[in-house]
């Protein structure tokens, strides 16, 4: 049994706007030298684009086996994101305080697994083959795993949850707003850029340089991001 | 699990530097307190039940004229009438009702989560689950004799409900409240819906049929049908642990069921062991007569009961006042304030 397709549909047109929209993120990030979490943009791109080729196997661009290549350079990269914090936490204090520095890679720790769980479970989809969902009911030895993405489901949508939590308390201040302001004027004029020697990560944020870009709609894509996961693994269940 | 002191409405800040640039206070990543913890669990599992109501299942004409119309069985006209309207309607019109029961189950748990809507998201529950109670549980089997809380009885959705207004966010005795639930409505109300819910299931454990002696090894024989292999591995063995046993398993978890529904009222250390008591029970009947929710089969619409009545048990834990303090302490000297 097959879940309806304009419902996949829905889902998979969230995530490629999730993608665009991380996509764009970074590159106005750039452009205005403004904070954000490049490692995070990275992976909702990633994930964004994989997940759509999932739910609608015409958007898929590329085999499954470099799907799972990518996630699991993804998950070694947010392992090592986790160890950092561990070994040193306050590692990057800075710019980043409106998140739980910690659980945000744990978090996306989780996701990575968890696309890399459903592209090892499922059954590979052709590229560019029309259709629905390549994904079902875990059958056979992957039924026996099947708490595996029970926990995935419960921690993303425990995340989600928690985001949609925090997320209103994400109003731009009156001293965020100046800083906005003094980023749309004259561009890179006086804004200090946010240093390139780590990928963008926290190491590269230090006082002094502006507001965060859109903590709200990060998090709005985070949580889009964790119902969408979460749906297609419980459909894998 | 934090501590609820310190908090309104509630958060207390903690790991971040009030002079952080680019971070204003309400900016600044805080932890929530106790209750408000709780709440964003039970809007959790609201999420679970809104995404496991799109699974393809629902989406066809047997959710409505089969599982819904199927719990009128046995019970009075009355009650079974509007089950049956609901079901043939249900049936009919699978894909409209299926998707409207997601959207407003999921619209549930983000009004909770949304600290603007959190009184509606909750009222909308209470009304949502008594509806859900009759409709989609046939009153959880209470009228028609085959309550069993070993498979969820008298239903899961009645314990939303229960939490809803447990955790409704106001403070009728304040932070001096012995536990969390009791802030909103009082010690001596908290404990008598307590007393009432488990001891219901007590009485639910020794009602008619559950008395035979092999009623509880068919049930659970029985529900290891479309479990992965482990799960029915785990039925199979229950199943003949209790077989020829029924009477005095129940007799026994009626007994249990009593101590923890009475153990609320006893000094905090055993008020806590009770509910402690409680929260196991509730794991192991969600494990073993509940098959974690038969979310494994995907027929599943929620989690069924075991995680609500933990949750409810986390409700009732009295914490130490000194580690409220350690608390407070920390988020003071870490956060520079509380929000």
């Amino acid at each position: 049994m097959t879940s309806p397709s304009w419902l996949d549909g829905i889902f998979a047109a969230a995530m490629v706007a999730v993608a665009v929209y991380s996509a764009g993120r970074l590159l106005m990030a750039h452009r205005w030298a403004r904070p954000t979490h490049r490692d995070v943009d990275v992976a909702h791109i990633l994930m964004g684009t994989a997940m759509a080729g999932m739910l609608v196997s015409a958007l898929n661009p590329i085999p499954s086996g470099a799907w799972e290549f990518v996630f699991s350079v993804l998950a070694a990269w947010f392992i090592w994101r986790c160890y950092q914090f561990v070994r040193d936490p306050n590692t990057g204090v800075g710019y980043d305080q409106h998140v739980h520095r910690l659980s945000r890679r744990l978090i996306h720790l989780v996701m990575a697994l968890a696309m890399l769980y459903m592209f090892l479970a499922a059954v590979p989809a052709a590229i560019g083959s029309g259709g629905s969902m390549a994904m079902g009911t875990a059958t056979g030895t992957t039924a026996n795993f099947v708490l595996l993405p029970l926990a995935f489901v419960v921690a993303l949508f425990a995340s989600a949850i928690w985001e949609v939590d925090r997320i209103g308390r994400l109003s731009p201040s009156d001293a965020a707003k100046e800083q906005v302001a003094q980023v749309f004027a004259p561009i890179g004029a006086a804004s200090p850029t946010p240093s390139e020697d780590s990928m963008g990560t926290d190491e590269s944020i230090h006082r002094g340089s502006p507001a965060w870009l859109a903590p709200r709609l990060e998090a709005g894509a985070h949580i889009v991001m964790c119902v969408t996961m979460g749906y297609m693994l419980i459909l894998m269940l | 699990m934090t501590s609820e002191a310190t908090i309104d409405e509630g958060s207390s800040t903690l790991g971040a530097q009030s002079s952080a640039p680019g971070a204003t206070d309400h900016q600044l990543w805080t932890r929530p307190d106790g209750r408000r913890t709780l709440q964003l669990v039970l809007a959790t599992i609201w999420l679970i039940d809104g995404i496991l109501q799109l699974q393809a299942v629902f989406f066809t004409k047997s959710f409505g004229l089969q599982m819904i119309s199927g719990m009128s069985s046995g019970n009075p006209s009355v009650i079974a009438r509007p089950i049956n309207w609901s079901g043939s309607t249900i049936g009919h019109h699978a894909v409209l009702t299926d998707a409207s029961f997601a959207v407003v189950q999921t619209g549930i748990a983000i009004a909770i989560a949304w600290r603007p809507t959190v009184k509606i998201g909750l009222a909308v529950s209470i009304a949502w689950a008594v509806g859900v109670w009759w409709i989609g549980e046939g009153l959880g089997g209470v009228l028609n004799g085959i309550a069993n809380p070993v498979n969820g009885a008298p239903g899961a959705v009645m314990i939303y409900a229960l939490l809803a207004l447990l955790l409704w966010p106001s403070d009728r005795v304040g932070r001096d409240a012995p536990f969390i639930a009791a802030r909103a409505v009082g010690a001596p109300i908290a404990k008598g819906l307590w007393l009432v819910l488990w001891g219901s299931l007590s009485y639910f454990a020794v009602l008619g049929s559950n008395r035979s002696a092999q009623s509880l090894h068919d049930l659970i024989a029985a529900e290891s049908d479309g479990e992965p292999g482990w799960v029915a591995w785990i039925d199979r063995h229950a199943a003949s642990l209790v077989d020829h046993r029924g009477l005095s398993v129940m007799v026994v978890l009626a007994i249990l069921l009593l101590i923890v529904a009475f153990g609320v009222y006893l000094p905090k250390w055993a008020a806590n062991g009770a509910v402690a008591l409680g929260g196991a029970i509730a794991l192991v009947l969600w494990v073993v007569g509940q098959n974690l929710g038969a979310l494994f089969t995907n027929g599943a619409t929620d989690v069924n009961s075991g995680p609500l009545l933990i949750l409810l048990a986390a409700a009732y834990w009295r914490w130490s006042p000194h580690l409220n303090a350690g608390v407070a302490e920390s988020a003071l000297k870490l956060g520079g304030g509380l929000l």
